[in-house]
């Protein structure tokens, strides 16, 4: 389900030259959204410690802080 | 008219309504100054000054003939530069959108209908997308606190900020995903308040993350916060986000039958902020308890994945948005906007889900916290605004990247949806504007904007910088 926690710096580095290709980005970027993603990957890790055995699946309610009062005047 | 400028948009409001100032003369009066000094500050990506000033002759018009005017009846507010505008391009701060809007946002329809004069669109960190408030297209706000040293305005509703902060406007429309309105109010020294998720539509902007996005004011001061956010707030056909709670019918507030309130002191946030926060928020915490406040530390187990669940949620959405977009122009964006976006390809669609069931918990938590105390008090950002080129701050002895540290306490009230205020709360050493934030139980900003009230009141920090 996740991404795997293993990716090291070269399969980042691949991954990140070919968005590099795919959006012709300037020579050098794919280095700079390789370091980014490799941040944004170890903090998204983090989900990894959510006990989310109690988490209530995903759904529209979830975006609001409180169940809409418009579900309890339908 | 000399201190025009510095009045707040309820205070203009009254002085318009009791045929004290004309819509016209104060229209003029903020369009001189944005002449004057905007050039430097880079606050206004575009001014109306036409539109503005035929909008108030008819303002000025109704006060004459004694016409029922709205809550906000000439005063010119600015809006961010995401909401639509009728006839007028909303650029998101890039350099490549440019069709004119065929009709007003709901935010901006429901400012005109309350009286206000739109006065023009302010500037962003492209696409709303960093908190540092930087842009390299139109150039980057000013922080007017600090002319010396150029320090970040916070973002991504920079413009907004600096605008009411530098008395450009006496207040603004900002937008607010992991803290987009609270951390640049935190930076200039203003109120920013970030409504509950579903109080304020969105129809008629650009989003950067819909399960996170909300629109509410910048102002100078908690009550006009809340006027602002009145005039705007309520459910809208066209965003099926809305909520159909309503809205209190005024921002005053009747401090002197103000109960006792009970605010949790979220200690982890505490802990992580720098000495010269610290100290300003344990003598915002007296203070408060000063007014009859009870103040108690707090810890919420799930705080600690809001940053995760923000950015997997955020990078998932956004790059839903922004992947047409980048194949058609993306070497027109700012280069640290497209790899921000581009890291979202890095995510699965596991982490999106999962971030949305943490969310749960996280809202759960906050709630149930929310049972025990009116409202959680935390620093708004860790630090002052940091200077401009500085890559990272230091806190509790650990280099953290400038960008991640301005999130840290910010993005809970997103990924939760609930209501929080940012309030000026003293001075650094340096003279920087320092900011505590508020959060509040879900669909009552009204508590969140008295308690605000009750500490602005009795407290010394709503000044202005100078040589402006």
């Amino acid at each position: 389900m996740h991404q795997d926690p293993a990716m090291d710096d070269e399969m980042l580095q691949h991954r990140a030259r070919a968005l590099a290709e795919e959006f012709n980005l300037p020579a050098g970027e794919a280095d700079k959204i390789a370091i980014q993603a490799a941040a944004v990957l170890a903090t998204v890790r983090l989900l990894d410690d959510v006990p989310l055995d109690r988490a209530e699946p995903a759904a529209t309610y979830h975006f609001v802080a409180a169940p809409n009062p418009r579900r309890s005047e339908s | 008219m000399s201190d025009l400028h510095w009045m707040g948009a309820t205070e203009l409001a009254g002085a318009i309504a009791a045929r004290r100032l004309s819509p016209v003369e104060v229209v003029r009066y903020f369009l001189d100054r944005i002449d004057r000094y905007d050039e430097q500050l880079k606050s206004y990506l575009s001014v109306f000054g036409d539109a503005a000033l035929a909008a108030a002759r008819q303002a000025e018009a109704a006060v004459i003939r004694g016409r029922a005017l709205g809550p906000l009846h000439g005063v010119p507010i600015p809006v961010k530069d995401l909401l639509d505008v009728a006839g007028t391009p909303t650029t998101a701060g890039s350099a490549f959108l440019s069709e004119p809007a065929t009709a007003d946002s709901t935010v901006v329809s429901r400012l005109r209908a309350a009286g206000a004069i739109i006065l023009g669109k302010l500037n962003l960190h492209e696409f709303a997308y960093g908190p540092e408030g930087i842009n390299v297209h139109h150039g980057t706000p000013l922080n007017p606190w600090d002319r010396e040293t150029p320090r970040l305005p916070g973002g991504s509703s920079s413009g907004s900020a600096v605008a009411v902060a530098a008395g450009l406007a006496p207040a603004a429309i900002g937008s607010d995903t992991g803290g987009s309105i609270r951390i640049p109010a935190a930076c200039c020294g203003v109120v920013g308040l970030k409504p509950t998720y579903g109080r304020v539509s969105r129809a008629g902007s650009i989003p950067l993350s819909w399960s996170l996005d909300h629109f509410g004011p910048l102002a100078r001061s908690a009550s006009d916060a809340g006027a602002i956010l009145w005039a705007i707030a309520g459910q809208d056909p066209a965003d099926p986000t809305t909520s159909f709670a309503p809205a209190p019918e005024s921002g005053r507030v009747a401090i002197a039958t103000a109960p006792r309130w009970r605010l949790g002191l979220l200690t982890q946030f505490l802990e992580q902020a720098d000495g010269e926060v610290q100290s300003a928020m344990r003598r915002a915490a007296d203070d408060l308890a000063a007014l009859g406040c009870i103040v108690e530390p707090v810890r919420l187990e799930t705080a600690r994945f809001a940053e995760a669940v923000s950015v997997a949620i955020t990078g998932a959405e956004a790059l839903a948005f922004h992947e047409p977009l980048l194949r058609r122009h993306a070497a027109h964006y700012a280069a640290d906007v497209r790899q921000r976006l581009l890291t979202g390809r890095f995510l699965s669609a596991g982490d999106y889900v999962n971030a949305q069931r943490a969310r749960a918990l996280i809202r759960n938590e906050v709630n149930e916290a929310l049972t025990r105390f009116d409202c959680l008090l935390a620093p708004t950002v860790p630090t002052s605004a940091p200077e401009v080129n500085a890559a990272q701050v230091t806190l509790a002895g650990e280099s953290v990247p400038t960008r991640r540290s301005l999130l840290l306490f910010t993005r809970l009230a997103n990924v939760s949806g609930h209501p929080a205020i940012a309030v000026p709360c003293g001075f650094s050493p340096t003279g920087m504007p320092l900011s505590l934030q508020l959060i509040g139980r879900a669909y009552d900003e009204m508590t969140l904007i008295c308690i605000a009230q009750a500490y602005e009141q009795a407290t010394p920090w709503q000044r202005h910088p100078e040589g402006f």
